[in-house]
């Protein structure tokens, strides 16, 4: 708890800074955040090169703003996460870009060997598809807590809940989950 | 009952993810609930295996911090609030109040802890105080030479305490000294340079001084661990752009939308105006899974 208020306090410093010009505490915000807001970028856009113009439009926009931004106690991490929302729904309302989900497991299994390939881009394809078919809470839910591996008190910062919602919402979500899975194994049987 | 399997389920979580407890050794602890929650883990465990995103490159990691800080300072905004801010303590009565004060100080009994501080180093008590009397420095400077001048010698302190930090071992500091010697190589890019080359502030002096600060990076790369070495290759890359912005500010070129490591953009062919990340124009729409 104590880290935790030394963290907040520290973005808040930082963003007092960046306010009056200081290039320093921008930097050290974009180094702190770069990592947590591309990977839910990437949770969410296959395209690596799509998922880092995103992602740095993040922080552009976020830092020409920083005069607007008001401290609400939390972490800068979820003014951030709510400009890659917005960024995000505006990037899906244009519609074009689209990829085959085959060819986007690809993308992330270059590294595997063919057999092993093979079995992690249909193991992947069929959970992500069981991801998609959820509520978008839930999905959120598990990208931010399960993916990301945010804790509880950062996840309900972003999602904007008091801790024990948040616990609820994972529950949920990860109960759903499984029974998709299963419903999808037993489809495909 | 229903409470109490969320907050098991967060908390077993949670020590998996933090490496404080495996699946099983969740599931041994909590033998009365490890039918319900042990399914739920499981399918968790499997997400996280499949699904998590690896981080970012860290070639775009450096190359956009850099288009960022150009973006921020290209917009204005900060670029004047940062010139403000510079000449703001001797313009203001608050501030110029307080510099008083602060002479004051120093007249007196302060000169000892400024003199003690000069050797001080980021991580040391009394490096606040160096790093005040700098600014003081800067405050009481009246032309823009001068200014060039004390900060190309700040940042060369920078590198004096980095080299320092290096040779006592202590790394965890380092980031400091080379954040610190960032935040001045972009105070020196704000700056109005003199026109009269021979100056000590002028461009070709500056010029020189940082080429001779990124062989004394190169040469600090070679002597620190793995995990230090990022943050020495983020500042040799820093102190390399600087030196392209002062090469392209004397042939009056504008440097702001070149990146480290990239090639000047051209805007005639480029729909982003500001994004200038190197990929090949020519390579096929991009394309993505909807979601």
């Amino acid at each position: 708890m104590i880290e935790d208020v030394k963290l907040k306090l520290a973005d808040a410093q930082l963003i007092k800074r960046a306010k009056r010009g200081d290039h320093q505490a921008f930097g050290v915000l974009y180094e702190r955040y770069i990592d947590a807001i591309f990977r839910y970028v990437r949770c969410r856009v296959v395209d690596i090169q799509t998922a880092e113009d995103i992602t740095e439009a993040v922080f552009l926009r976020s830092f020409e703003a920083i005069g607007k931004y008001r401290e609400k106690g939390l972490r800068y991490s979820a003014y951030l996460y709510q400009v890659a929302r917005n960024l995000l729904i505006d990037h899906y309302r244009r519609g074009d870009d689209i990829v085959p989900i085959e060819n986007a497991e690809h993308q992330l299994v270059s590294s595997q060997s063919t057999d092993g390939e093979i079995i992690f881009r249909e193991q992947s394809a069929s959970l992500r598809s069981a991801l998609d078919r959820l509520p978008e809470e839930y999905q959120e839910i598990i990208r931010v807590r399960v993916l990301l591996e945010l804790s509880t008190t950062e996840a309900a910062e972003w999602m904007k809940r008091s801790e024990g919602a948040t616990r609820v919402l994972l529950h949920r979500a990860l109960k759903a989950l499984k029974r998709e899975v299963e419903e999808g194994h037993e489809a495909g049987a | 009952m229903k409470q109490e399997l969320d907050l098991l389920v967060d908390q077993c979580l949670s020590a998996i993810q933090a490496g404080e407890e495996t699946l099983e050794s969740c599931l041994r602890a909590h033998p009365e609930h490890a039918g319900e929650i042990g399914p739920i883990l499981r399918i968790a465990a499997h997400s996280h295996s499949l699904l998590s995103p690896a981080g970012p490159r860290p070639e775009f990691v450096r190359a956009t911090r850099t288009r960022l800080m150009n973006a921020v300072m290209e917009s204005g905004d900060i670029r004047q609030k940062a010139r403000v801010g510079l000449r703001r303590v001797r313009l203001q009565p608050g501030y110029a109040l307080v510099t008083l004060l602060l002479v004051i100080v120093l007249l007196g009994s302060g000169v000892g802890v400024v003199r003690a501080s000069a050797d001080s180093l980021p991580g040391d008590s009394l490096y606040g105080v160096k790093l005040a009397s700098e600014q003081i420095q800067l405050a009481v400077s009246f032309s823009p030479e001068t200014d060039a001048e004390l900060l190309v010698g700040f940042a060369g302190e920078r590198l004096v305490e980095a080299e320092q930090l290096v040779n006592l071992g202590r790394y965890d500091d380092l980031e400091q000294a080379l954040l610190g010697l960032g935040t001045t190589l972009d105070a020196i890019a704000t700056l109005d340079f003199p026109g009269d080359e021979s100056e000590p502030g002028s461009l070709t002096h500056i010029e020189a001084k940082l080429e001779k600060h990124i062989s004394v990076l190169n040469r600090v790369l070679e002597q620190v661990p793995e995990n230090a070495k990022a943050a020495i290759e983020r500042a040799i890359e820093h102190s390399t752009h600087s030196t392209e912005v002062i090469k392209k500010v004397k042939s009056d070129d504008h440097p702001s939308n070149t990146a480290p490591g990239q090639l000047k953009k051209d805007d005639s062919s480029d729909d982003h105006p500001g994004r200038g990340n190197g990929r090949d124009k020519d390579k096929p729409e991009k394309t993505e899974k909807p979601k």
